[in-house]
């Protein structure tokens, strides 16, 4: 169950992170900094890693 | 007029398509720790089950793990072997294998369980850079095993709590230690997932009455416990005799369990059933933190020059030659000692014996794959 | 010239490069170094090892992050502005004995969880306002947060350093508590004194009260302090009753930020939870460049090579060691430098004999934790410079005495363990 509720936190904090990613204006590298944490936030929450 | 997409729009859509990308490529690569190498049970074994058997909520789970049983015929004393307790050790889970493939008890019942933790064998540990596999040469060909975790896939178990409260003695730990099995005996039937494997070998054991519990580890060379065997003290009469027999082959000490020192099999298991609980250490290099460049061949050679050197300053254990302690060498002082146990085993239960088993110099000289199947 | 010597000589110039000369975030110089040495070890770009080195923060990620949402709540909705007033109002006669216990307060969600990231972004920010108030400058205000916050971190009950460093070894978490407490609370009480005192010697209560607003804590009374005194109690009932459900420190900051949002003003929570993730993402960037980087040190055996180094020159230079490069490894993860250095530092120091275990572990501990104000992760200095408005370097000019004063203490209490045991 706990893990559950664990998901949908990574998915809460993924949302806010991908809008501010687009919401960022002239600075790629804020963006890229986003798209790190995207990429390990999206793997948890698949439960591929 | 047209209005414009702003530009942060679009560099913000590429980089949401190269994050896909990403996950699709990772997700294709860690998912390759899901596959499983082929086990070839041996003449000697004569059934196997799932550890669900004893405990039926680890069915469909990742938890539940093959137990292969080699009944001699001949009524005796039993005992279970957990190899892949931790699937970064892996001498533990080779030597497991190597009996199923190749050994044949002559009394007596040995039961084996070459993937204790299931789970652990479906991921690698962060920061740890290990290699997902390895491989052994056999007689004829090459097989590949798999290298996995120290602790519970976070797949099936997550998150872990700041800080690890073993259940039965309130000892704490790091909260790392959650998900490692070694730490989570004697189980809880509603504990969380690696508790609740500890809880099915537990059963086990107490149903089927097994008599020698032998747990095959290794520890890195700078470890303080290392070519040594762990006992409980109602098994470390068993320990001592095995030691003075294998004595002249190599250097191994016997320790006896800290009582303090809480979810150990060696500790829990000879606490909270009959069996006479043993627990050995090997020194691998690949699980150390003072190895160099880690791959495959660091696995199974032991060849690691920062090892030799740290052994020259002093620092280390167990003697580590520039040549390695090779995965063969391993896995025949767990197989020597683990064929000792059982011949100076003399307890009320009968007796057992693994039957005709390489010595210790054969299997360093021929290599563990001599031992092993054949790839089919 | 080893290979590993290269790889990590290649990662560390790339780095520095990348973020001092090109001026690029830490993130992603962090990230290019680990491309170099993978490049440079014959590894290619092993996008696998990149991101498994991750993984290892991703409960940290989802704690620091439910952390900032609890902050912006408990400051949207006024609490923050209440409980200032009330220990300006009640403790400015004693501003010695006020600066001890704001201390303590720093320390406390530290002392708990175990890092010095959520007792900076929990109680740092609840004081950080308080500090500014009665006179001490940014960057000192800054300064005490992050001292307190690793003080914190290093405190008992919950050490994880300590646990980390114990668990290699097979050492139970058990007596560590006294030696824990013998390093932080003088270190810390020293801190917050030579910090802080002389700014705050006759404090003017008129003045004070005219930078204050009495007004919401009138307005919503008690209710106002719920959510923080629901943390509090979540935390320790969690830390202190294993019966108790243990839901994580990242969910109690969530359940806590829930209940603000109903004891205090409105406010739009969805705007206000992306301004606090906005200045979050960099720094949880950093913790993934920092996962990276370290997963690469081991794949082409930089980090064996760091630690075997450490090890060929002898039993003093592991004790100097454990006093330079132990906290300076902090740049990179102090929970890093106890895992990788302070495991075979203390065996090391074990087998030489004529030291106390548990107190020589509790000291390196000690010493990784300070680890986390070393740039350019510096995770406790950071935050704490964010939370005043400043950038860290002025911030961590400040904890250089502290810093010092903690390592000669550390170092005192290890050189004399037995001593101490």
């Amino acid at each position: 169950m706990l893990m559950y509720i664990y998901l949908a936190i990574t998915a809460f904090i993924l949302v806010l992170v991908v809008v501010n990613m687009f919401r960022k204006k002239n600075n790629i590298f804020y963006q890229i900094d986003a798209a790190l944490v995207m990429v390990t936030l999206i793997l948890r929450l698949i439960l591929v890693k | 007029m047209k209005k414009r997409i702003p530009l942060n729009y679009i560099t913000a859509a590429v980089l949401c398509v190269i994050v896909i990308v990403l996950v699709i490529v990772l997700a294709m690569q860690f998912g390759l720790a899901n596959e499983k190498e082929p086990i070839y049970p041996g003449p000697g074994v004569t059934d196997m089950k799932m550890l669900s058997t004893w405990f039926p909520a680890l069915a469909g789970t990742n938890g539940d793990t093959e137990v292969y049983i080699l009944d001699s015929g001949v009524e005796g004393a039993s005992m279970l072997v957990l190899g892949g307790t931790h699937p970064n050790e892996p001498s533990g889970f080779i030597s497991a294998i190597m009996l199923i493939e190749s050994c044949q008890p002559s009394s007596g019942t040995l039961f084996v369980i070459p993937r204790a933790n299931n789970s652990a064998f479906t991921c690698t540990d962060p920061q740890e850079a290990a290699p997902m596999r390895f491989t052994i040469d056999t007689n004829n060909g090459t097989r590949w095993f798999r290298f996995g975790s120290r602790a519970t896939n976070p797949t099936d178990q997550w998150p872990d709590s700041e800080v690890y409260v073993h259940a039965s003695s309130g000892q704490q730990l790091s909260g790392s230690e959650t998900r490692n099995l070694n730490r989570a005996y004697p189980g809880r039937a509603d504990g969380n997932f690696t508790e609740k494997v500890a809880y099915g070998i537990t059963q086990m054991i107490q149903s089927e009455d097994i008599t020698i519990t032998v747990d095959l580890h290794e520890a890195s060379p700078e470890y303080t416990t290392v070519n040594a065997i762990v006992a409980h003290e109602r098994a470390l009469d068993l320990a001592t005799l095995a030691l003075w027999m294998v004595e002249d082959d190599m250097k191994i000490s016997v320790e006896a369990s800290p009582k303090n020192l809480h979810g150990l099999s060696h500790r829990e298991l000879g606490d909270y059933t009959d069996t006479l609980a043993l627990l050995m250490e090997t020194a691998n290099a690949s699980q150390g933190r003072l190895h160099g460049r880690i791959d495959s061949a660091l696995v199974t050679s032991g060849v690691d020059k920062f090892y030799a050197r740290a052994y020259g300053y002093g620092s280390l254990n167990v003697d580590y030659p520039e040549t390695g302690i090779s995965i063969s060498e391993r896995c025949a002082r767990h197989i020597t000692c683990l064929k000792e146990f059982c011949e100076v085993y003399d307890g009320d239960k009968g007796l057992i014996s693994l039957g005709e088993m390489p010595s210790y110099d054969e299997i360093i000289r021929n290599g563990i794959g001599h031992y092993l199947s054949d790839p089919q | 010239m080893d290979i590993e010597l290269i790889c990590l000589l290649a990662m560390l110039g790339v780095f520095l490069l990348s973020n001092l000369l090109l001026k690029l975030p830490v993130s992603i110089s962090m990230v290019l170094g680990a491309l170099a040495g993978a490049i440079v070890g014959g590894e290619g770009i092993p996008l696998r090892h990149l991101f498994e080195g991750t993984f290892t923060y991703v409960d940290t990620m989802l704690i620091i992050s439910s952390a900032m949402l609890f902050m912006t709540v408990i400051q949207e909705s006024g609490a923050l502005e209440a409980l200032n007033s009330v220990i300006v109002t009640h403790f400015y006669k004693y501003p010695a004995l006020m600066l001890i216990m704001l201390m303590l307060v720093i320390m406390f969600p530290g002392m708990i969880t175990g890092s010095s990231t959520a007792a900076v972004l929990s109680a740092g920010a609840l004081v950080a306002p308080v500090l500014l108030l009665i006179g001490i400058p940014k960057e000192k205000a800054g300064a005490i947060i992050a001292i307190g916050s690793i003080m914190g971190m290093a405190a008992p009950p919950i050490n994880i350093p300590a646990m980390l460093i114990g668990g290699g070894v097979d050492m139970p978490y058990i007596g560590f508590d006294g030696p824990l407490l013998l390093l932080t609370i003088p270190c810390a009480v020293f801190s917050i004194l030579f910090l802080g005192l002389k700014h705050c010697r006759n404090l003017d209560i008129e003045k004070l009260e005219s930078g204050l607003d009495l007004e919401v804590g009138k307005k919503y009374g008690f209710k106002l302090y719920i959510p923080i005194l629901a943390l509090f109690v979540l935390l320790i009932a969690s830390k202190a009753f294993p019966a108790f459900p243990q839901i994580g420190t990242c969910l109690i900051f969530l359940v806590c930020a829930f209940i603000g949002l109903f004891t205090g003003r409105k406010f739009n929570f969805w705007e206000k939870a992306l301004k606090a993730m906005d200045t979050t993402i960099p720094v949880l960037a950093k913790l993934m460049g920092v996962g990276m980087f370290i997963q690469i040190m081991t794949l082409v055996g930089a980090r064996g090579w760091i630690v075997v180094s450490c090890l060929s020159l002898g039993i003093a230079a592991v004790y100097i060691a454990s006093f330079t490069v132990m906290p300076a490894f902090g740049a990179i993860s102090s929970y890093g430098a106890a895992s990788v250095l302070g495991v075979p530092f203390l065996l090391v120091m074990i087998q030489q004999g004529r030291c106390s275990d548990i107190v020589v572990a509790s000291c390196l501990s000690f010493l990784c934790c300070l680890g986390d104000l070393m740039p350019p992760t510096a995770l406790a200095g950071n935050y704490a410079a964010q939370i005043v408005g400043l950038k860290y370097k002025p911030v961590l000019i400040h904890c250089i005495v502290p810093f010092v004063v903690c390592i000669a203490v550390g170092l005192a209490v290890m050189l004399n363990s037995l001593t101490f045991a």
